[in-house]
């Protein structure tokens, strides 16, 4: 089986074995906490886009300890950016969100890419009012695969190339660019 | 921002996301509040908060999907079983365990298992603590949308003796205006 | 042969510090906080010196310790979140012990928003699925 449907099958045993939670709970739940962001920052979008990518950098970083526990991958599973993309797009994305994705616009350097999203659990009966034109709204979501990412070492920069909530294009894409393969430490270095 | 629940989305199929995705979610937005409250009664407040806008949505899309647009439970008791079966269900996988009155003006639901509570252990220094108040909240949020105010509250039931399970009931204690139950005793002809 | 028995359950970060360890058999040696803190610590260094001498890249560290009178298995994520156990001689699901409580950890540590990623876990729901894993080997056979 070529790698990318193993993936993807990877992907989907994963979301059938995991326990489910009603979607519409999580979408509202997580709005709740946008509007409360907001409020906390007086409507500065700016600020509140940076708020909700630190939730998302959080939740990353402990959900990729259940991801890596889930796929049974060990000892150097990602040793190329590439892998960690894959692996984040077809199972991470299936795992938790239920969502389907791929990879596209791949850089020449294998260090940059777009992740194309089918759906967004977290966009689910979101309208934006004209005040809130520039709040990236699901920018936990790009958070998230920073923090899971940066927690096994593989530093990025994660942001919407497009977002249908700020009326651009169909689907939710999100640029990935690799700054750094962070070297392992060990105790006896110095 | 107002999120519209418009037609489209509320009649699609239902969805779901994994239970990690939405306990990692819930855990955020603990941390977050608990980051800002002062004391627990604050933490408790703003996770109430935080659940009334998402139990009135859910409730409201749930009331449109099942019933039609406009055709909402108008009496208490019918709203209460309600909340306590398919609205538990349809909000967290399974009906809470009971619904009792207390003094004719107080209700409570009580559920063995609570989903928001599952993965959380409160430490001792937070006291009485329970992050089951968004659940409350969620409650609250209904039956005020619904024309029924009440106050709040969470507990944990005492754990009973020998039981290692570690697993405690939560109960929401709705506690209504006296206006309230007496024009609910007018309509039953009473 | 005999199956083998849970002595005790170790949780190291990736610093090296000493997270989470519970004796679950009264044959488990005593040991002092401080004590445990600089095994975890010495467990962790041997651990990365194994991948460091191993003669291949990509090397695991090592996954068991086998002893006279115990065995030591251990499993390190690629978070550099390590957990390893102690057993008495004897057949053991080690992996399967090793991967339900990464999980338990996964749910009761991670998922509690009171508990704080690398520092130690004090979650009353995870002592409890640790004693229901502990109960589970060791009322095999």
């Amino acid at each position: 089986m070529p790698a990318a449907a193993s993936r993807t099958a990877l992907g989907a045993a994963c979301w059938t074995a995991t326990e489910k939670v009603n979607a519409e709970l999580f979408a509202l739940t997580h709005g709740a906490f946008v509007r409360q962001i907001l409020r906390d920052h007086e409507d500065d979008v700016e600020c509140a886009n940076a708020a909700l990518e630190r939730v998302g950098r959080a939740m990353g970083a402990r959900m990729v300890e259940e991801f890596l526990s889930r796929t049974n991958a060990s000892g150097g599973a990602c040793a190329t950016f590439e892998e960690a993309m894959e692996m984040t797009t077809r199972v991470g994305l299936k795992m938790f969100l239920n969502v389907d994705a791929k990879t596209r616009d791949w850089s020449e350097e294998r260090d940059e890419c777009v992740i194309e999203m089918e759906s967004n659990p977290l966009a689910e009966f979101v309208e934006l009012p004209g005040k809130y034109g520039d709040l990236s709204y699901c920018n936990a979501l790009c958070g998230a695969i920073r923090g899971a990412l940066e927690t096994v070492r593989v530093r990025t920069t994660c942001a919407f190339e497009s977002d249908p909530l700020r009326g651009e294009g169909e689907r939710f894409a999100i640029r990935v660019k690799l700054l750094e393969l962070v070297p392992e430490e060990y105790p006896f270095d110095d | 921002m107002n999120a519209s629940t418009t037609p489209k989305t509320l009649t699609r199929g239902k969805r779901d996301v994994a239970l990690s995705a939405y306990a990692l979610l819930f855990s955020e937005l603990v941390q977050y509040h608990k980051s800002r409250a002062k004391d627990t009664s604050e933490l408790e407040r703003a996770l109430e908060d935080a659940g009334a806008d998402v139990g009135r949505r859910m409730y409201e899309a749930q009331s449109f999907r099942e019933r039609g647009p406009g055709k909402r439970e108008n009496r208490l008791l019918p709203l209460l079983q309600f909340i306590q079966s398919s609205f538990w269900k349809n909000a967290f996988g399974r009906a809470a365990d009971s619904l009792e009155v207390y003094d004719d003006d107080e209700y409570l639901l009580s559920d063995r298992d609570l989903l928001v509570n599952r993965f959380v252990s409160v430490p001792k220094d937070y006291g009485d603590l329970n992050c089951g108040a968004f659940a409350a909240g969620m409650v609250g949020g209904i039956l005020r949308s619904a024309g029924f105010p009440s106050k709040v509250s969470c507990y944990y039931s005492e754990q009973a003796p020998g039981d290692a399970s570690g697993r405690r009931t939560t109960n929401i204690l709705m506690k209504f205006e006296r206006e309230t139950i007496e024009r609910e005793k007018r309509l039953d002809g009473r | 042969m005999a199956t083998g028995k849970l002595l005790a359950v170790w949780l190291v970060n990736k610093s090296g510090g000493l997270i989470y360890h519970r004796a679950l058999r009264e044959d488990a040696p005593t040991l002092d906080a401080n004590a445990c803190l600089r095994l975890a610590s010495v467990w962790h260094s041997l651990h990365a010196i194994s991948r460091k001498v191993a003669p291949v890249t990509g090397c695991a560290g090592i996954e068991s310790l086998e002893c006279d009178t115990f065995d030591l298995y251990c499993f390190q994520a690629e978070t550099g979140m390590k957990i390893f156990v102690t057993m008495t001689k004897g057949s053991a699901d080690a992996s399967g012990t090793l991967r339900r409580t990464h999980r338990a950890y996964c749910d009761y540590a991670l998922k509690n928003p009171f508990y704080e990623v690398e520092m130690p876990v004090r979650c009353e729901l995870f002592d409890v699925a640790i004693a229901d894993i502990a109960r589970s080997v060791n009322e095999r056979g």
